[in-house]
């Protein structure tokens, strides 16, 4: 089998109301220790941009903008890329990693127990969902071997982690470096 | 290109960002039906002049330019450990392993029903509030939970933690300076194994002073072997050329000296120029003098970190407190400080929990007050000697000293107890009887006193229930073979104790009684040893019977005590210390009513 970089990213981006759109990137090796942590300032659209990029701001400020800024500060070598935001998954389209987003279960249904699946408004189209360390994870639709190749990379590198927990670290870390943000 | 009848709008590309600009104006309907018919028409061959009389339409460009956004970021040491690559099958998940998945290959339409479960509960290392630098406090901040780090280092335990304990760990992992305050048999002992234990396999630390009372040092050797078993140790013990070549080892990661030993061997410690990456203080209120040598010394030891384990941070009065941050930062505290003002400095720094709001499931404390009265003989003795002593006392005057009433109170305390010409007691006969039961019951006891005379005149009594000693005229080196008989030989019903020697870092949560023969001037020593039996693995209700003697001075002393403990538990509610848990000067005067003469004060 060929040799992977064994450090996976995180990355997310949260909306504040006010001031606009933060992003934070997390490295991390296999055992989930932090290899390297990169933030942005807060990028707030302007209103031409709001009318102008209409249902696509989002994608074009988490992906083009913020995920893009960030891969380029990352100095380690990642084996795929992570995110919590599915804005952000275009930032596939600046990167040969692949790019997934966990699909978070929205509620319950009923009491079945059977967890109902459910897309927020303006996620773009994706590939058919893989299971990765116990999560639903897609890709965009423009890269479908993403979901697979990052799930087997997943599996190949056996992460002690579960794999939405760094993103609580991120979120954390976002608010420290930008207290303004906190209440975001 | 796209068009509407309101306008036009058209999108360029400038050197690869989106630029867009837009037309605007209001066009006559006539007008925009001829462009659409001038769009639709077929293309002509030729070229056909073309003149527009007038204004052509108002434009209005906007850049709506794509700024790059700014970002901050560091890297953090464990970057250059990375290997960079994963050799796939080295790093395959073994079947066993809890992390391993199957992946999937289902469509959206028969999702996998069981994905997608978080964690009821992680616990996340905290920056302590001093650590100012973004930088260090994005370290801590972003390390993995406790949770993660003990499954990835393959950590076992004997137990697995309660979240107090992970929450406890997590507070110490990140801290300098910190005092874990946790009422006594909550598991502080736990608590710091573990933190050292992963922060040495962190690689954070590699050089660890514990300092703990002596009797203390075998039951810290026993839970280091149960929570850090891989972990080497070694005890500062022996002679002065052993204990020296101990000092001087500095492959061993941790050591352990009692306060005894400090004193005698801080010299070869300073010869030795070891500097300690983390020095933890058991009973930490045994520094609270800071005047003291004892004191002296261990603030002297060369260290990084500096933490405190005790129960009563507070024994008696804010003073302790104060000593105990000299030791962890030296300055922080001063003598003039309100316990408010205090209250705020320290909070980032101390962590104290108590039973009844981490423990909701461990079995309550029953307390019983046996107020007994004397038997004729012990009431006849007790009033000829009060009688006569305060009126010593009183025909003193100005010579009068504390030392003088003290004598007098532990006098009389001790009439209560037995009798000295008869050796009758009350209390031992309620012993006796409640021991009976707790004997019938195949239960065990420890009866707690001040003196060793005392016990030895209880145990005399007792020899049906194979009574054990743990007091200080038993030697250091058998204390353990001690409380090994007692927590296995069914004969033995009942261990004395006194609270000197039982009070602290024993575990006997196998005991469901405990007897207070005689009373401690402290509150805090008396919750000490009763806590013994009262800890974590404490299979039932633990009942406390407190004797006291009713019109004595055992009485007034308790109802001074108690009068005080009610005031620290209100103190403590609103998150500050109390001022005195112990009888001060002018109580030890009251208990007779004396005045306190000017030169005592």
């Amino acid at each position: 089998m060929e040799s992977i970089p064994s450090a996976i990213g995180f990355l997310t981006v949260r909306v504040h109301q006010d001031l606009g759109f933060v992003g934070g990137l997390l490295v991390v090796n296999p055992l989930g220790r932090p290899l390297e942590f990169y933030c942005t300032l807060p990028v707030k659209p302007t209103r031409a941009q709001e009318i102008l990029y209409g249902s696509t701001l989002e994608g074009y400020l988490c992906g083009e903008q913020i995920g893009r800024v960030l891969l380029q500060k990352a100095k380690s070598k990642m084996s795929m890329l992570v995110t919590d935001a599915p804005g952000a998954l275009g930032t596939c389209r600046y990167t040969d990693l692949p790019v997934v987003w966990i699909e978070v279960p929205i509620a319950d249904q009923g009491s079945s127990g059977r967890r109902h699946w459910a897309r927020p408004e303006g996620v773009p189209a994706v590939s058919e969902p893989v299971t990765m360390g116990g999560w639903r994870v897609v890709a965009l639709a423009e890269r479908p071997n993403d979901a697979l190749e990052a799930a087997s990379r997943w599996q190949q590198l056996a992460p002690t982690m579960d794999l939405p927990e760094p993103f609580g670290r991120i979120e954390e870390a976002l608010g420290e470096a930008n207290p303004s943000t906190k209440a975001a | 290109m796209e068009s509407e009848a309101a306008g036009v709008a058209g999108w360029t590309e400038a050197k690869g960002e989106p630029v867009v600009e837009c037309w605007s104006t209001a066009l006559e309907p006539v007008r925009a039906v001829a462009i659409q018919c001038a769009w639709n028409r077929e293309p002509m061959i030729g070229e056909v002049p073309s003149l527009i009389e007038g204004d052509g339409p108002a434009v209005l460009s906007i850049q709506v330019r794509s700024q790059i956004p700014r970002a901050i970021g560091f890297t953090f040491p464990e970057i250059g450990l990375l290997s960079g690559q994963a050799t796939s099958p080295a790093v395959v998940a073994t079947k066993n392993n809890p992390t391993s998945d199957a992946i999937q290959e289902e469509g959206a339409s028969s999702p996998p029903a069981e994905t997608g479960s978080p964690r009821s509960r992680w616990t996340r290392i905290r920056p302590p509030g001093d650590l100012v630098k973004l930088e260090d406090r994005l370290y801590y901040l972003l390390q993995p939970p406790l949770e993660t780090l003990v499954s990835s280092a393959r950590l076992t335990f004997p137990f697995e933690p309660f979240p107090y304990q992970m929450e406890g760990i997590g507070f110490l992992f990140s801290r300098g300076a910190a005092i874990l305050a946790d009422e006594m048999g909550l598991g502080k002992t736990m608590q710091a194994i573990t933190t050292i234990r992963m922060l040495v396999m962190a690689g954070e630390i590699g050089k660890v002073l514990l300092v703990c009372p002596k009797p203390l040092v075998t039951n810290w050797v026993r839970e280091f072997r149960l929570w850090a078993p891989e972990i080497p140790l070694a005890v500062i013990e022996g002679d002065a050329a052993k204990r020296n070549w101990i000092w001087q080892q500095a492959t061993t990661p941790v050591k352990i000296a009692n306060y005894e030993l400090m004193m005698r061997d801080w010299e070869a410690m300073q010869e030795s120029g070891v500097q300690f990456d983390l020095m933890v203080l058991d009973e930490a209120q045994r520094i609270k003098n800071r005047n003291s040598s004892t004191s002296s010394i261990i603030r002297s030891v060369p260290r990084q970190r500096s933490w405190a384990l005790t129960g009563t941070p507070i024994e008696n009065s804010s003073d302790d407190l104060v000593s105990i941050f000299e030791f962890l930062s030296p300055g922080f505290l001063h003598d003039g400080m309100s316990l408010r003002e205090m209250g705020e400095a320290t909070g980032d720094f101390i962590l104290r929990r108590t039973k009844d709001k981490v423990l909701t499931e461990m079995p309550p404390k029953m307390y019983r007050d046996a107020m007994l009265e004397l038997t004729g003989d012990q009431w006849a003795s007790y009033k000829s000697a009060e009688e006569e002593g305060v009126i010593q006392l009183s025909d003193m005057g100005d010579a009068l000293t504390i030392q003088h009433v003290f004598e007098l109170v532990l006098r009389l305390k001790q009439i209560c107890n037995f009798d000295p010409l008869t050796s009758s007691s009350a209390k031992l006969e309620r012993l006796e009887a409640d021991l009976e039961e707790v004997a019938a019951s195949g239960q065990k006891a420890i009866v707690f006193s001040q003196w060793v005379d005392t016990l030895d005149k209880i145990s005399d009594r007792l020899q049906r229930f194979h009574p054990l000693h743990y007091h200080g005229r038993v030697p250091s080196n058998k204390r353990d073979a001690v409380i090994e008989r007692f927590r296995s030989d069914p004969k033995c019903h009942v261990i004395l104790m006194s609270y000197g020697a039982g009070a602290v870092g024993l575990n006997l949560q196998f005991c469901r009684y405990v007897f207070l023969f005689d009373r401690w001037w402290n509150p805090a020593v008396e919750d000490q040893a009763i806590n013994r039996a009262h800890r974590l693995g404490a299979a039932g209700t633990v009942t406390i019977t407190r004797m006291t003697s009713i019109q004595t001075i055992e009485q007034r002393i308790h109802h001074v005590l108690e009068e005080k403990r009610s005031l620290a538990e209100t103190l403590f509610a609103e998150g500050n210390g109390p001022a005195n848990l112990g009888l001060t000067s002018e109580e030890i005067f009251g208990l007779f009513r004396l005045k306190r003469p000017a030169r005592a004060a």
